[in-house]
């Protein structure tokens, strides 16, 4: 019946809302069928509308940036002192006014007088024509868009009116910001910000701007990129087109695919819910299971089921369209996609994490099931559970183990990112999951050996087995982990591991056992065992990770090494062939050709939009014209490629050879396959010249292997896209890409940092220890990352050609201490034999890359990072389940122990808390003196070098000489040294060390303006400033140069662009190791204080137990508590006056009893006279009628006596039994009854009397009470006796039951004589009575019986009118009694 | 009779011409030595395993070939050493995403232990074919040839 009740409510309610959800699901489904097919039919009407409101925000956003622009250009114009600086020519008072606008970083302004002088700019330089500079000084106020380079801006062109006159104008104001950008470079802002890349993201797709040419108007573009496009008109301020935005048309599939996926994602929500009710449904009928193994099968089953529920409807993965639902951070095929990406592994474990949460409730239930006192050891079956639960414990080390195996293994994530101390959001997922799946691990491992303990509790009744009984599955766990490290010894988690894991996780289950044992209190997941769990995991999951990092470490740096010592003419002919046929494809190549800003970037945008951006080779991009003369280049390391001297290999080898491989005929000559083994002849046939291999061609390129510079170079004729292979074709000049093939971009000085960590290398990312790679030609250190150590290593090179000669092989690993620290190297032989060209057949070229052993920093860094990400963790854990008491914090009172605790816990960690943000701040600021320290010191340096070089000596040197002199000056000193210089003559820079930063737009060639202001306006010897460039902060110095004269001729500056990447690296090493330790003391502190607050509390806890047990009545108490001290002290005088309490007790005890004896005995002794008397006087008289002789009257004497006798007899018997009931204490038997029942009974015994009316008033739905039935009917009578007998004739009655607040209540009122005021408190008192024939005892028995039963009675009277009697009775409630 | 002959004879044609069509992109080439020979025809049917893979859209075509790691550069995705089990869902993901309409090399090259081909990838999202560049460079190990580098631009 009851599950029938049970299914009728809440099953049938949750089966109810599953089905109302299937059915919205239908509806849903129904729904955007029809609006697809709706769509199908009027897609044209779609199409428009839709085309509509994509123009309209794109319009209306562009008129929002040029109104947001407009309005900073005219708060600047509309400023008097602007005004007033502009008229005066005043340079730095204009600066100082434009400084005070507060223009951000992204606002460029120029700002030129009368004459179109440049008098004052903040920001990258604009290049304004000169026509329309002199428009604006007409009065005219427009805007323009501007290509400079592959970026776009748009800028407002302001006439700056006298601030006196308002007709005259005394100069122009640009005010400008990048609208668009053609590429993106490593993280930088500026993309994310343009209009472009805004709209592209809002709208989906990819929107193209171009800018009309300023002066005439005419759009400078391909009209290919119109088809199939719609072209939005832009505007100017003043009503003229400047440019268009290229809008791809609105797609049927997109528009229909959009409604589906909106549709996919309510329904993933929908099954989302489903799933949750389902849950709820399935735990609510497991609980209706008494099979607590078949509970655990089943909801195995259910939550499998769900997952995979979720999988096919791929939710969450469609509501979070995040990355960490894409394969490229971790990928698993195992177990059909429940592990496909990293967010579904999290949702995995998230479904661990819950079935880990009900094995461990199921198991607690087993486990709290137990008979303390009945504890059989089940031989068979309990020896069967736990072989069973044994061998799912190992198991579950193999599945743990894979996993993690599986993460380091399928994942790209850097596990030790060192760029931030706060993990990227997929190392944070990563390791939220490992988290999760050591939890998951640990709480079933525990369930698991609390389980066995369980099932071995038969032991506890064996004297010599209770104490250790728990150690015999200790010892079989250790046993059969030996026996796994003997025969399996490639397992997932290695010996040592599982043997820490069993010890830790049996400290931990022993502990609990005892707590269930000793307190009877079992709870695996309470706060307490939860920060034990959690513990041990920052203690196991950083050692495992490390190590399978380290497995992997040494997989990829052979693959490394390899990857290195190889032939690379394979690679580099693949790479320059694949990026020659995408290249020729570009048509903004074309384009760039006729505007002379981006020719200067085009070699730069086409490096960034190849693959050579993020591969590990010196590369570079020339663009040569017609005549060879080279129009633009960018070099990613000039010290491996040189410029000139590829250009010159080229006019040699391929233009002056002529060798016209272009046409079709030369396919015979270079085969488009050519393999060496068989083509050695024409090889050699084609072999020419000293330092040309064979040309290899694919179409239209060629490459060309430069064998002495150690490079490959592939040249692609730059040609009219439309008008390519048609005899009107027409050259416009070269596109060469060269790479060098011998040495990788992976050495120091190899490249500026900002370029290098634009490589994407994620081998570089799983080498978690620092590689020091060293390269060796014939037993010379060429090239290293650690000269210190590649010295060492010479060594070593000797044993290991002898190895490889006897082997015949041509790697192995060898272990070398260097400077006491261990290291293991990987040698490879780079294969070199096969080269046709002679010198290098000679050359030994061997590669090491070495690795510390057990490298301890690393290792610290590991393990106090995931101790930063557990507490941090943790805390949030802590604050959700504290959100609850946040609502009862007025009812929170702080026990001693715990405002103990809190105050040591503030004492402690708090100075320790400012200590470390002390100590941030402290190295922070320390490295930006050190880093300021250095500029100063490098441009000092620079100065003197070039005053001694006498560059301005002679004043009438042109631009270009001077520019020449200085970059030689710069490259001969400072080209190969880890600094950056450049030089600055009149705002424009002439020399620099660093080319690539201004020819890739990451620098403005103009001297930043404050610097300008600093230096020229303030006179200040030196100026230092923070700048940001892609992405990475940098510190810029600035210095005058100074002629004799003293005045300032120029400027130079450095910026501290080397090893940002390590310097913040460092940065975040030094802080996750002050604060990691930081917080590692803290939680020993913790644990310390946990420990001395809990000795301090312990004794008062003591007392004031005891104290409450005294008071209850309790007096044998003694604390056994042994100490020293002031507590010591305190607790031996109570026990001290405990005893005299205990002694003094039984002393009273013996003398009340002695009283009451004494009492007793006056009162029998005074009631038993009392009818002795009458019978001793009755027999006297009979006796002296019998010797009066006087037999008159005899026999009626003697019946009288008789009958008196008899009387006196039956008193004294009375007497008698009234005291034995009294005394007696008879057997009670105690349990739930009614009220109710009891009454009827009674007041049918009394109901008879035909003087007394009784009104019965019982409430039935009152609630049960505990008490012995026979007591209480024995108490109701007395009662109700009493209440009969004090109504005189025609008498009410009334008798009442009813039930409030966990009370039963039972009143009787009686209309009788009443009770006198005075004599209420005395009813109860024995021996008491108003009645001549009683003894007093039946309301003290009334009254003992009710104590007994923790009841109450009270009386109310007033004399004449009535009496009430009321009795107060605790209802039946289980967990009370 | 002579019109079926005719037939045949224009289906030999045609068909003769779109296998050689097919094979423009490699050269064949005769060798005495038979490993060399074996070696050789086995690069070309990696290449044409793979380029099936993905003109059938059959990620088991082409992973048979992945080593432990493969390098990728796929677009919209990181470039970069990804594990077998990685590269296999991001092609796949990859090929889901781009519905292929056909996969043809266009040239290839061989040496050593080191072959690449190159081609196009033409899909079709919906608003038309579009085309990718596909490069695909394999590694002689222990006989048989792997896949070193995709790159799908």
């Amino acid at each position: 019946m009851k599950i029938i009740d049970f299914f009728s409510n809440r099953f049938r309610f949750l089966i109810f809302i599953i089905l109302l959800i299937l059915i919205w699901i239908g509806i849903i489904k129904g729904v955007s069928y029809f609006i697809i097919s709706d769509v199908n039919d009027n897609w044209n009407q779609v199409v428009i509308e839709k085309s509509d409101k994509e123009k309209e925000l794109c319009l209306t956003s562009f008129t929002k940036a040029q109104n947001e622009i407009l309005n900073i250009s005219d708060k600047l114009t509309d400023n008097l002192n602007i005004r007033r600086q502009v008229a005066k020519n005043d340079s730095k008072r204009l600066y100082e006014e434009i400084f005070k606008a507060g223009l951000t970083d992204f606002t460029h302004v120029e700002i030129y007088d009368k004459f179109l002088n440049l008098i004052a700019f903040q920001g990258r330089q604009l290049e304004p024509e000169f026509l329309l500079l002199q428009k604006a000084l007409k009065g005219n106020k427009f805007s323009i868009l501007k290509d400079i380079g592959f970026n776009t801006y748009l800028v407002i062109f302001s006439p700056v009116k006298d601030d006196e006159d308002d007709n005259n104008i005394a100069g122009v104001l640009l005010t400008a910001q990048l609208v668009d950008i053609k590429y993106h470079f490593l993280n930088r802002t500026e993309p994310d910000i343009t209009l472009t890349s805004g709209l592209s993201k809002s709208l989906n797709t990819n929107i193209e701007l171009i800018a009309a040419n300023p002066i005439s108007g005419f759009l400078n573009v391909d009209t290919s990129l119109f088809k199939g496009s719609q072209i939005l008109h832009l505007q100017s301020i003043d009503g003229k087109e400047i440019g268009k935005i290229v809008l791809p048309v609105y797609e049927k599939n997109y528009h229909i695919k959009s409604i589906n996926l909106y549709s996919v994602k309510i329904i993933s929500v929908l099954i989302f819910f489903i799933t949750v009710f389902i849950f709820i449904l399935v735990i609510y009928s497991l609980n209706l299971l008494k099979n607590k193994a078949l509970k655990i099968i089943l909801f195995t089953i259910c939550i499998v089921l769900l997952r995979y529920l979720w999988i096919i409807f791929d939710f969450p993965s469609r509501i979070f369209e995040n990355e960490i639902f894409s394969s490229s951070f971790f990928a698993s095929s195992f177990g059909f996609g429940i592990i496909r990406s990293l967010g579904e592994l999290f949702v995995t474990s998230l479904f661990c994490f819950i079935f880990a949460i009900y094995f461990a409730k199921i198991s607690a239930e087993e486990i709290k099931n137990i008979d303390f006192n009945n504890t059989k050891l089940n031989f068979i079956k309990d020896l069967f559970f736990g072989i069973i639960l044994t061998a799912i414990f190992f198991t579950l080390f193999y599945v743990y183990g894979t996993l993690i195996q599986s993460i380091i293994f399928d994942s790209n994530i850097k596990f030790l990112d060192k760029s931030n101390i706060i993990p990227k959001a997929d190392l944070f997922f990563i390791q939220l999951v490992i988290l999760l799946m050591t939890v998951v691990y640990l709480v079933i491992g525990a369930s698991i050996v609390l389980l066995i303990f369980h099932y071995l509790r038969g032991f506890s009744r064996n004297k010599r087995l209770r104490k250790i009984y728990i150690f015999i599955p200790f010892g079989i766990f250790i046993i059969i982990n030996h026996i796994i490290g003997i025969y399996f010894q490639a397992t997932e988690i290695n010996y040592y591991q599982r043997f820490l894991i069993i010890v830790l996780l049996f400290i931990l289950c022993i502990y609990i056992n005892r707590n269930l044992l000793v307190k009877r209190e079992y709870s695996l997941l309470s706060l307490k065992n939860f920060s034990f769990i959690l513990f041990i995991c920052i203690i196991i999951a950083p050692l495992i990770l490390l190590e399978k990092n380290k497995s992997q470490e040494t997989k990829f740096v052979e693959l490394f090494g390899n990857e290195l010592s190889e032939q690379e003419e394979g690679k580099v002919v693949f790479l320059i062939s694949n990026e020659l046929s995408k290249l020729s494809a570009n048509s903004n190549i074309e384009n760039s050709f006729s505007d002379k800003t981006k020719l200067s970037k085009l070699s730069f945008y086409l490096w960034k939009e190849s693959v050579l951006s993020t591969e590990n080779y010196n590369s570079e991009i020339i663009i040569l014209d017609t005549n060879r003369k080279v129009l633009s280049d960018f070099n990613i390391n000039s010290a491996y490629l040189n410029t000139d001297s590829v250009v010159n290999f080229v006019n040699r080898g391929y233009f002056n050879k002529n060798l016209n491989l272009n046409t079709p005929d030369s396919e015979t000559d270079t085969s488009a396959v050519d393999m060496d083994i068989d083509s050695t002849e024409s090889g050699n046939e084609l072999y020419s010249g000293k330092d040309i291999s064979v040309p290899i061609t694919f179409d239209n390129m060629n490459i060309l292997n430069n064998r002495e510079g150690k490079y490959y170079v592939g040249i692609e004729t730059i040609e009219n896209q439309e008008l390519k292979n048609t005899e009107y074709a027409k050259k416009f000049g070269y596109l060469l890409l060269v790479i060098n093939s011998e040495s990788k971009n992976l050495l120091p000085n190899a490249s500026l940092q900002i370029f290098r960590s634009n490589t994407n290398d994620n081998l570089s990312d799983k080498i978690i220890s620092k590689l020091v790679i060293t390269e060796f030609i014939n037993g010379d250190v060429i090239n290293s990352t650690d000269p210190e150590i590649s010295r060492n290593l010479v060594k070593s090179l000797e044993p290991f050609r002898e190895y490889i000669q006897a082997n015949n092989i041509t790697k192995n690993w060898r272990y070398e201490t260097i400077n006491n620290e261990r290291y293991k190297t990987y040698y490879i032989l780079s294969k070199t034999d096969n080269s046709l060209y002679e010198p290098l057949k000679k050359v030994e070229k061997i590669y090491a890359l070495s690795l510390k052993r057990n490298d301890f920093a690393i290792t610290m860094f590991y393990y106090l990072k995931f101790i930063l990400f557990t507490i941090f963790i943790y805390l949030i854990f802590y604050a959700l389940i504290s959100i609850p008491l946040i609502f009862k914090i007025r009812k929170i009172q702080l026990n001693f122990r715990t405002k103990l605790f809190s105050s040591f816990v503030v004492v402690s960690i708090i100075p320790i808390i400012l200590l470390a943000v002390y100590t941030r701040s402290y190295i922070t600021n320390k490295n930006n003196n050190n880093y300021q320290n250095q500029i100063i010191s490098d441009l000092s340096l620079v100065n003197e070098n070039l005053k001694d070089e006498k560059i301005l000596m002679n004043k009438g040197k042109s631009l270009d000489t001077l520019k020449k002199t200085v970059n030689e000056i710069l490259d001969r000193n400072y080209s190969k040294t880890e600094k950056n210089f450049n030089f600055f003559i009149n705002k424009k820079l002439i020399a620099t060390t660093n080319d690539e930063l201004y020819k890739s737009d990451l620098l403005d060639p103009r001297i930043d303006a404050e610097a300008y202001y600093n230096i020229l306006y303030l006179k200040k010897d030196i100026f230092i400033k923070s700048l940001d460039i892609g992405g990475y902060s940098f510190l810029v110095g600035y210095k005058p140069f100074k002629d004799k004269s003293n005045s300032i001729s120029g400027i130079i500056s450095s910026i501290s662009v080397f090893k940002q990447k390590e310097i913040n690296e460092e940065l975040t090493e030094t802080l996750t190791i002050i604060f990691g330790s930081y917080f590692v003391v803290s939680i020993i502190l913790l644990i310390i204080v946990g420990l001395i607050t809990s000795r301090i509390s312990k004794p008062l806890l003591e007392l004031k137990l005891a104290t409450e047990k005294l008071s209850r009545g309790q007096s044998n108490i003694e604390i056994k508590l042994k100490r020293n001290d002031e507590f010591g002290s305190l607790v031996d005088s109570f026990n001290q006056m405990t005893k005299d309490l205990e002694r003094s007790k039984i002393e009273l005890m013996k003398a009340e009893r002695e009283a009451t004896w004494r009492d007793i005995a006056r009162r029998v002794a005074h009631e038993i006279k009392n009818p002795l008397t009458p019978m001793k006087l009755s027999i006297q008289h009979l006796y002296n009628l019998y010797k009066e002789k006087r037999t008159d009257n005899f026999e009626e004497v003697l019946g009288k006596t008789k009958e008196m006798i008899t009387n006196e007899i039956d008193k004294l018997n009375h007497i008698a039994t009234e005291f034995s009931n009294f005394a007696k204490l008879p057997r009670k038997n105690y349990e739930k009854i009614s009220v109710n029942t009891i009454l009827d009974d009674v007041i049918s015994l009394y109901s008879l009397d035909p003087d007394v009316e009784f009104i019965k008033n019982l409430k039935s739905d009152i609630k049960g009470i505990y008490g012995d039935a026979q007591e209480l009917n024995r108490a109701f009578q007395n009662i109700i006796k009493n209440a009969v007998q004090s109504v005189s004739k025609n008498g009410r009655i009334e008798i009442k039951s009813y039930s409030s607040g966990g009370f039963v209540f039972v009143e009787v009122k009686d209309d009788g004589c009443g009770i006198e005021p005075d004599i209420l408190d005395k009813l109860c008192e024995p021996n008491f009575s108003t009645k001549s024939q009683g003894m007093g005892l039946g309301l003290a028995i009334t009254k003992k019986t009710l104590d007994d039963m923790k009841a109450a009675i009270s009386f109310e009277s007033e004399l004449n009118k009535g009496t009430t009697v009321k009795l107060k009775f605790m209802a039946y409630e289980d967990e009370k009694f | 009779m002579t019109r079926i002959f005719i037939l045949i004879f224009a289906f030999c044609i045609i068909a003769g011409k779109n296998v050689n069509a097919q094979d423009d992109w490699w050269k064949d080439k005769r060798f005495k030595d038979d490993g060399q020979k074996a070696k050789y025809s086995l690069c070309k049917k990696t290449f044409k395993n793979i380029s099936e893979g993905f003109n059938y859209q059959n990620i088991n075509d082409i992973n048979v070939y992945f080593g432990s790691e493969v390098y990728l550069n796929i677009i919209s995705n990181e470039r970069g050493y990804y594990s077998s089990n990685q590269a296999e869902l991001i092609l796949t993901d990859f090929m889901e995403y781009f519905k292929v309409v056909s996969f043809k090399y266009k040239h290839s090259y061989l040496k050593n232990s080191f072959a690449f081909a190159i081609g196009k990838y033409i899909y079709d999202r919906g608003s038309g074919k579009r085309e990718l560049n596909a490069s695909i460079s394999l590694k002689y190990i222990d006989d048989v040839w792997i896949i070193d580098q995709i790159s799908i631009n």
